[in-house]
């Protein structure tokens, strides 16, 4: 364990001045007592539990190890996870607080006493939805990640780097969605004059008997003649067929042309042999390998005709062509940014380089170096000396590119020179702002003050947090953040019982999805104070949500709007069919899984999991039981062992029984009429779903959980102890109508996210 | 008769049953060892190590009598024809999925701890690791010989949200595969994408040319980068050179690919038919698991691959098994309160996974290699839980069982009662000798499962 440089002993930090009431606990009379009585039995000096000696630790010196053991002290005594009820006699909720307010005493003097450590973030991948984001703001490519494996979450976030390990698979799938990305981005020119393909007769295939003789296909009765081509993109392409008939009855041969089994138009066809005819015709075409055929359509026979030679229609065909594309191609995002820096001609590796070294910088989040510049065009070199064309050169790099370690990784270089700390440098701050607010590379205006030393101070990171956060692409926040802070992208995987709960689908699962994401949003850009979240008088449905909550709906079809909600309905997340439903078993309910996710992310105060042989909690449950779900709960909760934590949990959960395991309102179950009402561990009543959001938005808790996984999500690490004390304090001094935006600046501007420390 | 080269070396003939196509596979210069004539070296068993999530229900699992011949249990009977390849293990440990003062968490541990044996260490992100675990062991020292050193697939891609275990981080409770001790494996869930990894896309025809040309850019795409990891790693901080190293091995690892590639003349298309992927289309999750087994055959039997691991649910799985008639959770259900009906749903379940294990096995059994021997001859199939009791939560007396008979180094046929507190590692060291892996020990055992082996 490192030690800090400056090592206070604990004590020393006691301050014996204060009196009365506010006099934080004194170590001699009170804490260790306390310490003797309820926990050094089994975290003692001899054979100690988890391998914690609590006295020596908190008695000793005040180092990371120590601050880490405070933290977890104050908090399973606030849980009430230790000392564990079956084993010691419990403290009363006096000495309870009295330890808790000691804790806050000694982090609050701590936090003057150590010197801060930013921390080090381990160098992260992108997580697929941020390089999904990365490859569309740089190409204007929109790829499919699904079938990435899916990341690892640490922290409850998917963009811990620590988490974010590369396997063999992974890379596969980097390379070859690079591959596809580079080939889409950087497609060949078109030719000035456009080629013409020629499939001969001795190329076609007909549908009838026989094959080519004499450089052409007969067909003899109704059929086709079919030959492919290999196109080089979608496109307008020239199709001709060369053909002659031999004719008989009242009418010309009649010949059509299908592209892609698609007809694109019919002909009559004269002449003999010697004079055969052209017919053109245009048609849309898919690039790629493509089937283009010539169908007779009208056989006629008649053997009986005085003239031998008009007994018999036949369609010849000579050869078909395909000339194209005669249609401009549109330039992709990357054509149009890089192709006017082509000088189209002259030695392949400085004019690749000329191209990549922009490409680079956006891509790579940094101006690239010369020599870099230049490797990367050794491969355009390396494929042109292989027989390649320039652009197919350029797609090799440009794969490259986003293959390299400097892509795929947020890599935050050296130049400490020697201390422990310091400021990152401008490029890395920016990648770290972009992905934070963005879940993206940072874009060129960004880049350019970087560059400039425009992000140094903190006026200036400021106001390029509000430019960010004005850009559409802030709703990555929404998404990402959001979606993980309070699990709605868990909402794919649930499967709610249709004998239960009828209408669940996926549709309303995306539904429900968007109206979370929607507020939070709304919360964000109109800077509603956070605790909106819980406690908004108003939500955002669609046309099936506003039907599933028994709301008149008058707004586009597929569109969400914003509407105002009757009493009784809560609009926060409380009231949300996506939490509702997230937090309910297939079957029934779970006010306890809802007191959980409550106390996880509202709170960020997660109940320690069920003793072990304690927790067939969920095996005690039957939906067809006489009893109430109520009832049997209260059952459980008389456990002891199960009590401490239950009584919190059941009490936030069941002022939620109003709502059914998808989120439609009820007024009864299987046990007969919802009964919402409830108590809290300190014995406030809580009487139902609208109660529960005002006692949420009036909790302090609520912003410092919001705090603390917002930091986690922006900084990409756990919360170590120092950065406890720090968000601790930053926590209390926030005011109860902090907006996201508060907090966000707050975050920004923490040592944690602007510096780093050397590794140790 | 077909010859064996050493145990990094191809075998010459595979005869393909699954696709009723027999081929023969030119000789490799790569594949024989410079300087040495062609000895006729031990073949080398194929290894699947299956992952059963939150235990089972042991009085349906267990075997009635000390002896195979006692009889077999419920949940056990479906592997009735395959008794002679069957060894049943009772009372294997693994120590590591223990709490050992970390507190709760124990689902995570037993994916952890499945297959590295160790403790891992508890975190919900810094510093994650678990160990080494046995088939990277196998990977490294017989993967050589095959396109693929190991292949990682699994039925459930993992959590998209909150938390996975009790301050765990979902690495931990998603993965089974340790490359390192702080690398997973990451596994591929998709049989469609498992099936176009092994074989190429089915939807897309590529002559023998534009293949040759696609890898020699993949080729000069990797040595680019390979460049910058090189320059990088100079740079960074041992975290950051960790994450850098693995990296730097999924390179090598395509580019290793890439060049047997060259060499080799196996028209893949034609070894392997995607109709594997439309069987059981229609049959939900149980075709679903029936499919990846169905690719882990056709993986063995054109030996693109030697070591496997399939995870039939990550850990604390919450799978409702609505086809079975167990709409429940599969982990809520497994705190099963001593409720008989619960016990009998989960053995259910259990006797489901069972009954695919044995249409693996039967599969396997019909695939001739050589000689009148099977590929379940010459196979290990592992399939197991890191839990014992959902309810209890007990990392001691695992259900572990297992098929084949690794190339006739394992008799099989045999119901093995061990001492308790037999470490699971003594079945994974015996299964690294059966390998012709010499090693003296891994990590809890020292010595290889007694009885085990021939």
């Amino acid at each position: 364990m490192r030690r800090w440089p400056l090592t206070l002993p604990l004590l020393a930090l006691l301050c014996p001045a204060l009196s009365g009431q506010d006099r934080p606990a004194d170590w001699q009379l009170e804490v260790r007592p306390f310490l003797t009585r309820y926990c050094v039995g089994c975290h003692g000096p001899t054979d100690p539990e988890a391998g914690l000696d609590l006295g020596a630790v908190l008695g000793g010196s005040l180092d990371a190890e120590a601050l880490d053991t405070l933290v977890d002290f104050r908090d399973v005594l606030r849980s009430h996870e230790m000392p564990p009820a079956s084993e010691v006699a419990q403290p009363s909720s006096e000495e309870r607080s009295r330890m808790m307010d000691w804790v806050a005493h000694v982090l609050e003097l701590a936090a003057g006493g150590i010197p801060t450590d930013p921390g080090r973030v381990t160098m992260r991948r992108l997580s697929r939805f941020e390089y999904a984001n990365a490859i569309r703001d740089l190409t204007g490519l929109v790829v499919d990640v699904d079938d990435f494996p899916v990341d690892d979450l640490g922290y409850g976030f998917d963009n811990v780097g620590e988490v974010l390990t590369i396997s063999t698979l992974h890379l596969e799938k980097y390379a070859a969605v690079a591959g596809q990305v580079a080939d889409a981005a950087w497609p060949d020119l078109d030719p000035e004059v456009p080629p013409v393909r020629r499939i001969e007769a001795e190329s076609l295939r007909s549908s009838l008997e026989g094959g080519a003789s004499s450089g052409v296909v007969v067909l003899i009765t109704n059929g086709t003649v079919t030959g492919a081509v290999e196109l080089p993109r979608a496109g307008v392409y020239r199709v001709r067929v060369v053909a002659h008939a031999t004719q008989a009855g009242s009418e010309l041969a009649r010949m059509g042309v299908l592209v892609a089994g698609r007809s694109v138009g019919e002909a009559s066809v004269e002449g003999g042999r010697d004079a055969p005819s052209t017919h053109a015709f245009e048609a849309r075409m898919e690039g790629g390998r493509q089937e283009i055929a010539a169908a007779f359509l009208n056989d006629y026979y008649a053997p009986d005709h005085p003239d031998r030679s008009r007994r018999d229609r036949n369609l010849y065909v000579h050869r078909i062509e395909v000339e194209g594309p005669v249609d401009p191609r549109g330039s992709t995002t990357l054509e149009t940014w890089l192709r006017p820096l082509d000088r189209g001609r002259g030695r392949v590796l400085p004019r690749a380089r000329t191209l990549l070294e922009p490409f680079l910088r956006l891509a790579w989040r940094r101006p690239v170096a010369r020599a870099e510049a230049s490797r990367l065009a050794q491969v355009v070199d390396d494929a042109v000396d292989a027989g390649e064309s320039f652009d197919t050169g350029m797609r090799w790099a440009i794969q490259a590119a986003l293959v390299s370690p400097h892509f795929l990784f947020r890599i935050e270089p050296g130049g400490l020179e020697g201390s422990a700390q310091g400021d990152l440098d401008g490029y890395a701050l920016a990648t770290r702002l972009a992905f934070f607010l963005w879940s993206s590379i940072p874009d060129d205006d960004l880049l350019n003050r970087a560059g400039d030393g425009g992000l140094a101070a903190e006026g200036d990171l400021l106001a390029e947090v509000d430019r960010m956060l004005a850009d559409p692409k802030s709703d990555a926040l929404a998404k990402n953040f959001a979606g993980q802070w309070l699990e709605l992208r868990g909402l794919d995987e649930i499967a709610p019982d249709p004998q239960f709960h009828r209408g669940w689908d996926a549709a309303l699962a995306a539904s429900a999805q968007r109206e979370t994401e929607l507020l939070f949003e709304c919360v964000l850009r109109e800077g509603l104070p956070i605790t909106t979240i819980v406690d908004a008088d108003f939500t955002f449905v669609d046309g099936r949500l506003a039907a599933h909550y028994g709301l008149a709906f008058d707004g586009p079809e597929g569109g969400f709007v914003r509407t105002a909600l009757p009493p009784g309905r809560p609009g926060g997340v409380l009231g949300h069919a996506s939490f509702l439903a997230l937090t309910s078993n297939p079957t029934r309910t779970s006010p306890v899984r809802r007191g959980r996710w409550i106390l996880d992310n509202l709170l960020d105060d997660p109940p320690p999991p069920p003793p072990p042989g304690n927790d067939s909690f969920a095996g005690g449950i039957e939906p067809n039981s006489a009893r109430s779900l109520r009832e049997q709960m209260a059952m459980h909760r008389e456990r002891p062992s199960c009590a401490v934590c239950h009584v919190r949990m059941d009490a936030l959960g069941l002022a939620l029984e109003g709502f059914d395991g998808i989120g439609a309102a009820r007024t009864r179950d299987t046990g007969g009429d919802i009964d919402t009402a409830s108590v809290l561990p300190d014995g406030r009543p809580l009487r139902g779903a609208t109660d529960l959001q005002r006692v949420l938005a009036a909790e302090p808790a609520f912003r410092r959980a919001l705090l603390r996984k917002l930091f986690v999500y922006a900084v990409g690490r756990g919360i170590r102890p120092a950065d406890a004390v720090v968000l601790e304090r930053t926590a209390s001094s926030l005011s109860p109508d902090v907006t996201l935006l508060d907090m966000i600046r707050v975050i920004v501007t923490m040592d944690a996210f602007r510096r780093r420390s050397h590794e140790h | 008769m077909a010859q064996f080269l050493t145990r990094r070396a191809l075998s010459r003939r595979a005869v393909l049953r699954g696709v009723g196509a027999s081929l023969a596979l030119p000789w490799l210069d790569a594949m024989v060892p410079a300087g040495r004539s062609m000895p006729v070296a031990p073949r080398v068993p194929r290894v699947l190590f299956v992952f059963a999530p939150n235990g089972v229900h042991v009085d349906s699992w267990r075997l009635p009598g000390p002896r195979l011949e006692d009889g077999l249990s419920p949940t056990l009977e479906p592997l009735a024809p395959h008794r002679s390849a069957l060894t049943v293990l009772q009372g294997l440990t693994i120590d590591g999925g223990r709490a050992h003062g970390d507190g709760p968490g124990d689902h995570a541990r037993s994916a952890a701890s499945f297959l590295t044996c160790s403790h891992p260490f508890k975190t919900g992100g810094a510093e994650i690791r678990a160990g080494v675990s046995i088939d990277q062991v196998l990977a490294r020292e017989v993967g050589g010989a095959t396109a693929f050193a190991s292949l990682e697939v699994g039925l459930e891609g993992g959590r998209a949200a909150g938390v996975c275990d009790s301050g765990y981080s979902c690495a931990y409770s998603n993965n089974i595969s340790w490359r390192t001790e702080s690398t997973p494996m990451a596994k591929e869930t998709e049989p469609r994408a498992i099936f176009t990894r092994l074989f190429g896309d089915p939807e897309i025809q590529t002559s023998r040319a534009a293949a040759a040309r696609a890898r020699n850019r993949l080729r000069s795409v990797l040595d680019a980068a390979r460049g910058e990891f090189a320059r990088l790693r100079r740079e960074l901080g041992a975290s950051d050179q960790q994450k850098l190293d693995e990296y730097a091995d999924a390179v090598r690892d395509i580019e290793r690919r890439i060049d047997r590639q060259d060499a080799e003349e196996q028209d893949l298309a034609s070894v392997a038919s995607p109709e594997v992927l439309e069987q059981h289309r229609d049959e939900g999750f149980a075709g679903r698991v029936r499919t990846f087994y169905d690719l882990l055959a056709l993986a063995f039997e054109t030996d693109r691959t030697r070591v496997a691991t399939l995870m039939l649910g990550n850990a604390g799985s919450s799978r409702s098994h609505r086809f079975l008639g167990v709409p429940e959770g599969h982990h809520e259900l497994s705190h099963h309160g001593r409720d008989p009906g619960k016990l009998e749903r989960i053995a259910r379940i259990d006797r489901f996974q069972i009954e695919c294990l044995a249409g693996f096995a039967r599969r396997l059994a019909e695939t001739r290699v050589d000689e009148g021997r099977s590929l379940l001859d010459e196979s290990l199939v592992v399939h197991g839980s890191g839990i014992s009791d959902g309810n209890r939560h007990n990392h001691d007396d695992l259900p572990f069982v297992v098929l084949g008979h690794g190339c006739g180094r394992v008799r099989g046929g045999r119901h093995l009662v061990l001492p308790a507190e037999t470490p699971a590692a003594d079945l994974y060291l015996a299964i690294l000798h059966a390998c012709g892996v010499k090693a003296d020990a891994f990590a809890d055992s020292k010595r290889p499962l007694a009885g085990f082996l021939n």
